[in-house]
């Protein structure tokens, strides 16, 4: 199983600055995390049909999955590769179809891919509504 | 004198930690919102794990409303105190 690590590091603030702004960091974390999801997703979905890549074989499908790295405490995005099979299509007429006709396509189901992207958007939102509460908080505060 | 406007039993000092718990609760709710995780749906396990997301939407849902109750605190502490300043430097000044 492939695996590559992408390390979102914690904001650093001055330590004024740090309590007020606090929550902005972590919901911009928040957003990267999910922004990471949705590359993931729209990667697969651009490579739903790619039926030979670069090492000769149909595209496997890329799950994105968030860790808390141990060291430090922030989560870790980790992408790890679906190694399942894809279908076998029969399309004699295809480049890359065996001798019997059968092409093997990704494991990559656009209906799947598509519920996860909603959620990733829905979670993204979340992020970025308790990010504009932050903002309004803040700027409150400094009309006092 | 001064105590009694600015010591622990004064409204300034109670608005002021108002301010400051409504500004941990939302550090926290930041923080819950920023770690939801996001369950694959690809496999049987992951369809499972999608199931029990469910829950973890619901705690999204209480967690934005508990959001929009804690800016509405944090908004009414910080016009009072505004307000309890305002009050305080017209009481200074001798004048409005």
């Amino acid at each position: 199983m492939a695996v590559a690590r992408i390390s979102i590091p914690a904001p650093y603030f001055a330590r004024p600055v740090r309590s007020l702004l606090g929550p902005l960091g972590v919901s911009a974390r928040g957003m990267s995390i999910q922004q990471t999801f949705m590359e993931t997703i729209s990667r697969n979905i651009a490579n739903a049909a790619t039926t030979r890549g670069a090492n000769g074989a149909p595209y496997q499908r890329q799950i994105a999955v968030i860790e808390t790295d141990p060291v430090t405490g922030a989560p870790v995005t980790r992408i790890v590769t679906d190694t399942k099979q894809g279908e076998l299509t029969y399309n004699p007429g295809h480049p890359d179809a065996d001798e019997s006709g059968y092409v093997l396509m990704p494991n990559v189901d656009v209906s799947t891919e598509t519920v996860d992207l909603m959620i990733a958007r829905r979670l993204h939102e979340a992020n970025a509504t308790v990010f504009e509460a932050a903002k309004s908080m803040l700027r409150r505060s400094l009309e006092i | 004198m001064i105590r009694g406007m600015f010591g622990r039993d004064s409204i300034t000092y109670q608005l002021r930690g108002g301010m400051k718990e409504a500004m941990d609760t939302h550090r926290a709710i930041a923080q819950r919102v920023a770690e939801a995780r996001q369950a694959s749906t690809s496999d049987f396990p992951g369809q499972l794990q999608a199931a029990g997301a469910q829950l973890d939407e619901d705690t999204l849902t209480q967690d934005m409303a508990a959001l929009a109750d804690t800016q509405l605190r944090f908004e009414a502490a910080s016009r009072l105190l505004q307000k309890s300043y305002n009050d305080l430097r017209t009481a200074i000044r001798g004048r409005g």
